[in-house]
């Protein structure tokens, strides 16, 4: 089992299924997307930069050896997949339960 | 006791509480009654990102894709060893932060605010962000109702 299948089974298809039950909703908030993306990118980068082969790792046998800053490049793909898959998820719900101002 | 090795061992937990914490403190400091108001939506949207990420979690070290340091964790472990507690705390502390955000965030593209000022929107109270970069836009009952 690699990485990039973990994310592609476990975080892509259901960011598809969701973007597909709402696709005007996530449409009209793609900057809210887009955004919370940017700045998980910016606080998580750092932070794993710190820590990834001194705090935690990955074994060689489930990534793909490529990095950038220094980091896995499936870690990276994790960070903008985790951002759009919550950040959806909290889009969904709140268009569900009507709490606007 | 307060060995240097002993305090290491809450590298990841210090790390989580000052990152996380810290970002969730801003968030709630700059809006807490907007998110008060959601704060269903914000546990609910946690317990499910939290259901279906620490069992992964929990498989991904039992079947050693990846591992953690044992000098900078606390080695509190549940679920048979596999499902550490900061990577608990991780999932709830994230979801709950990008959750409260992104509400943030759509909020103030409902009300024009330009996309590239929704950064801001992190500390920046949604209604002067509004008033400051989108005024021709109606604004909520909500706000009318508190400056009547």
């Amino acid at each position: 089992m690699s990485y990039f299948l973990i994310l592609l089974s476990f975080g892509i298809a259901p960011l598809a299924l969701m973007w597909l039950a709402a696709p005007r909703l996530v449409w009209r908030h793609r900057g809210a997307l887009v955004v919370i993306v940017i700045l998980i990118l910016l606080v998580s980068i750092p932070w794993e930069m710190a820590a990834i082969d001194r705090v935690w790792f990955y074994s060689p046998r489930v990534i793909v050896g490529t990095r950038l800053f220094n980091l896995p490049i499936e870690e990276l793909t994790f960070f903008v997949i985790d951002g759009l898959l919550v950040g959806t998820l909290a889009l969904l719900l709140e268009e569900k339960f009507h709490v606007h101002s | 006791m307060f060995t240097p090795e002993f305090l290491l061992r809450f590298t990841y937990l210090v790390m989580e509480a000052y990152i996380i914490g810290g970002v969730t403190v801003v968030l709630w400091l700059a809006h807490f009654r907007f998110l008060w108001e959601r704060r269903w939506i914000i546990l609910l949207g946690t317990l499910l990102v939290s259901a279906y990420a620490l069992p992964l979690d929990a498989v991904a070290v039992a079947n050693s894709w990846g591992g953690f340091n044992s000098a900078y964790i606390s080695g509190i472990y549940f679920f048979g060893d596999s499902l550490l507690l900061e990577e608990i705390i991780f999932w709830i502390g994230t979801a709950s932060v990008t959750i409260s955000a992104v509400l943030i965030f759509a909020e103030l593209e409902r009300r024009g605010v330009p996309r590239w000022v929704l950064p801001v929107g992190v500390f920046l109270p949604i209604e002067w962000l509004a008033e400051q970069t989108a005024p021709d836009v109606q604004h909520s009952p909500d706000f009318l109702r508190r400056i009547t």
